[in-house]
């Protein structure tokens, strides 16, 4: 059976000082990329050199895909529907700021709900456009390696199990960790692991 | 409050391809070096005032033994931990099960629920595993550690996350590997690891 990976990117400057970024296109830097490496190495000598490697268009996501892909010698596919969900106003603010500014919208998005804020991606159309792209990426002959973000990981993995797009029966990994799924011949999928390479 | 569910090391059946369920089959060698690696593993990131419990099954038992050591944990015993029983397929070899009971593999394979003499359903299992993990949750404060097997471990933690039985969105735990879920409350749990073994965490540290 084939192997799909879905590896969230490594920790960005912006993830460290706890803001949110949503389409913001915020580079790795160094200390990313350095972790971006180690984890793909990891990658590489679990499932071989063999791999395509797909990544949603943003830097974040596109630099930690190309330390798999030079140490594998691939080619990095950008696949638009890969991107992030969108967080409309509260792009670049902490968590912080959110609380202070919109208390009812900060405890429905804790309660694991769509705040009602202008550009906010809902969560059923994010699942909805990452699910289809996973389904179009999965390859039954050969190991593809999803490179994408926290929320659109979760989504769209939901969206592919045939489930809610609010639930919460899986949680948030660190950044750099990757779970792998595989598909059966009845196009049901499943989780072999979740949140691998984390401890 | 997090729960880690762990799978037995490897025993003499798991390297035959047999099923093992309530046949009480000890662990290899390699078993219980797997067993000692993952406890050294799970002594770090378990954290303090552990509970750990075990099914009463000797591959279970022994593998719980080591990581008690390293967590300074006692074993204590459910016996609700204890795998799915597969009634007249323990012991057989895939082919035999093939040859004896068409039917029922086809079955198996399509929902897992064959009408096999013996074999314990999907609803016993996760009522029992299910009753079992919400109790001992309950009553501890620390994290928990169960050590359980393959098909019940699996079909404990979907249901759990409520997540239907006739798929294996799960797939099962490898020989010494786990998973880590947290309760937010009865009921309401959420999977943050599943299948982790001792070699391959830390990658993205």
């Amino acid at each position: 059976m084939s192997t799909l990976l879905l590896w969230r990117h490594a920790r960005t400057e912006y993830n460290a000082d706890g803001r949110l970024q949503g389409s913001l296109d915020v580079p790795l830097g160094e200390e990313g990329r350095s972790q971006a490496a180690g984890a793909a190495r990891r990658i590489a000598d679990a499932y071989g050199g063999d791999l395509s490697i797909v990544s949603s268009p943003l830097s974040r996501a596109v630099d930690t895909a190309d330390e798999l892909a030079s140490l594998t010698g691939g080619q990095v596919e950008v696949e638009p529907a890969l991107t992030q969900r969108p967080y409309g106003a509260w792009e670049g603010l902490t968590w912080a700021d959110v609380q202070a500014r919109w208390p009812d919208e900060f405890a429905r998005r804790r309660a694991g709900l769509d705040p009602d804020i202008p550009g906010w991606g809902r969560s059923a159309d994010v699942a909805a456009r990452v699910g289809s792209a996973l389904r179009d990426h999965w390859d039954p002959a050969r190991t593809t390696v999803v490179v994408s973000h926290g929320s659109a990981i979760q989504l769209g993995l939901l969206d592919v199990l045939g489930l809610e797009p609010l639930s919460r029966a899986f949680g948030s990994v660190p950044h750099a960790a990757w779970h792998e799924l595989t598909r059966s011949e009845s196009g049901a999928w499943h989780i072999v692991g979740f949140g691998l390479g984390a401890d | 409050m997090r729960v880690f569910v762990v799978r037995h090391g490897e025993t003499t059946w798991n390297v035959e391809g047999l099923l093992q369920g309530a046949s009480d089959i000890p662990l290899t060698d390699r078993g219980r070096a797997q067993a000692s690696a993952a406890a050294q593993v799970l002594g770090r990131v378990v954290g303090p005032g552990a509970t750990l419990v075990s099914s009463p099954l000797e591959r279970a038992r022994r593998t719980a033994q080591e990581i008690g050591a390293s967590l300074g944990a006692q074993v204590r015993v459910d016996d609700r931990l204890r795998e799915r029983a597969y009634g007249v397929w323990e012991g057989i070899t895939p082919q035999e099960r093939e040859a004896g009971w068409p039917d029922a593999v086809r079955a198996w394979r399509a929902h897992g629920t064959p009408d096999v003499e013996g074999f314990e359903h999907h609803d016993e299992v996760r009522e029992r595993m299910v009753m079992c993990i919400e109790e001992w949750a309950e009553r501890c404060t620390g994290p928990l550690v169960l050590v359980t097997h393959g098909s019940a471990g699996r079909v404990g933690m979907q249901g759990l996350l409520g997540l239907p039985l006739e798929h294996r969105t799960l797939g099962n735990l490898g020989n010494c590997c786990w998973s880590r879920l947290t309760r937010r409350g009865h009921g309401a749990w959420t999977l943050e690891r599943h299948n982790l073994s001792a070699g391959a965490v830390g990658a993205t540290r």
